[in-house]
């Protein structure tokens, strides 16, 4: 799933462009896999086709897919693999943790705010 | 004596599919999880039901004009496939005017939608052999057709001896006269069906959370069956009517050519097998699914 903010000074094609990077380099959207086509995404995203396309095309340009005229839009195996999703996730909970401890928060009550949301 | 036997036999049909769509909205019930923005899923169903009713109503409306249009059969031919791409054009409305995904921050999962993860398994495939079947009767018809006895092109069956003397000649026969705007009003509503089902998968989706998602692929297939229902309708019903048609001039030339008795049977057949489908199309129109939250 990727996550667009209209209101955010990043542009919404480079938010597009940053998040599908992310998950090809760690390996969540595999070599071959297929992008959803450009008219989806921007219907879902409710924004420009244009938009969805310039995303599309910086990673063409970056070597992380391929598209080709009927046959979608479709990633690229990369020569140097980026850090594991796990280590992903490890970093940002740890990100996640010293921002609650910041506020004078303590681990527990880390624990217990995510697992709120997440059972809702 | 044609009329007398006609209605009763259409309301026994029209009755027949009623009681099917019942039939088929009992047993089409899609659980869906608790959850969602029950007030967007209501508004998109609103926003899809009442174009497809206003443009079901404008096809009815242009179906009777065109009922009355022609005195040589054109006209009843061409009702059925009218009111069709009334009800494709509303359904195409209907999927235009759904909401946008919108707010400050929108999400959008990877999948991929593709056309058959939403039309229907039976009747999809069923539609595309109608046409098949369609395209190949009136090109045969067409072939073997001949001018009537005011000179139209394509009206009648004939039977000719081999020094070129006309024995027989009967008509009405679906001949290219008849062939040519059936075939021109299919292309079309095939065009349009095209058009709405790209547009039902491709429009976006109103929510990401499972309940959202669950609905929303319910009400998409739902569409897509409508979709199919009206396009089988547009072939089916002029194709009873064509068979029909061809069936008695084949009967009535078979005390001179042996084959005429045969390919009537064959051609009576197809008749039975579109009105058939007829019925099942009508049913899939009148039919909703029944979405219970588990």
């Amino acid at each position: 799933m990727i996550e667009v903010d209209v209101t955010s000074p990043s542009p919404p094609y480079e938010q597009i462009r940053a998040q599908l990077a992310q998950l090809i380099r760690c390996g969540v959207l595999g070599a071959g896999a297929r992008l959803p086509p450009v008219r989806q995404l921007a219907a879902d995203l409710g924004l420009a086709t244009g938009t969805v396309a310039r995303a599309y095309k910086e990673l063409e340009q970056g070597g992380y897919v391929t598209g080709k005229r009927g046959g979608g839009t479709r990633v690229l195996s990369q020569p140097e693999p980026g850090p594991a999703r796990e280590e992903l996730i490890r970093e940002h909970a740890r990100a996640y943790l010293a921002e609650v401890v910041r506020l004078g928060g303590t681990v527990e009550e880390a624990v217990a705010a995510l697992t709120r949301p997440a059972a809702e | 004596m044609a009329a007398v036997l006609v209605l009763p036999l259409t309301a026994l049909l029209v009755l027949v599919a009623v009681l099917l769509a019942v039939l088929l909205s009992l047993n089409r019930v899609v659980r869906v999880p608790a959850g969602g923005d029950a007030a967007v899923l209501r508004a998109t169903s609103r926003r899809l039901l009442w174009p497809r009713l206003a443009g079901l109503a404008a096809g009815v409306a242009a179906s009777w004009v065109v009922f009355a249009w022609d005195g040589l059969g054109r006209g009843p031919m061409l009702a059925a496939p009218v009111l069709g791409v009334g009800l494709l054009v509303g359904t195409l409305a209907g999927e235009l005017t759904v909401p946008r995904p919108h707010g400050p921050v929108r999400g959008a999962s990877l999948e991929i939608r593709r056309a058959r993860d939403y039309l229907p398994a039976f009747s999809a495939p069923l539609a595309a052999v109608l046409s098949l079947i369609a395209v190949v009767l009136l090109t045969v018809t067409s072939v073997a057709a001949a001018d009537d006895d005011l000179g139209r092109p394509g009206r009648a069956l004939a039977m000719i001896s081999a020094d070129g003397t006309v024995r027989s000649a009967v008509g009405p026969w679906p001949g290219w006269f008849y062939a040519w705007p059936m075939l021109a009003v299919l292309a079309a509503a095939f065009l349009l069906s095209a058009l709405v089902v790209h547009r039902v998968v491709q429009r976006g989706r109103p929510g990401l959370d499972a309940a959202a998602r669950a609905v929303d692929d319910a009400q998409r297939a739902h569409s897509a069956r409508v979709v199919t229902a009206a396009y089988g309708l547009c072939v089916a019903l002029p194709l009873a009517g064509v068979a029909v048609v061809a069936a008695g001039a084949l009967f009535r030339q078979s005390d001179l050519a042996g084959w005429a008795g045969p390919a009537g049977f064959a051609v009576l057949g197809v008749a039975l097998i579109a009105v058939a489908s007829a019925v099942w199309y009508l049913a899939e129109l009148f039919s909703r699914p029944r979405i219970r939250t588990s």
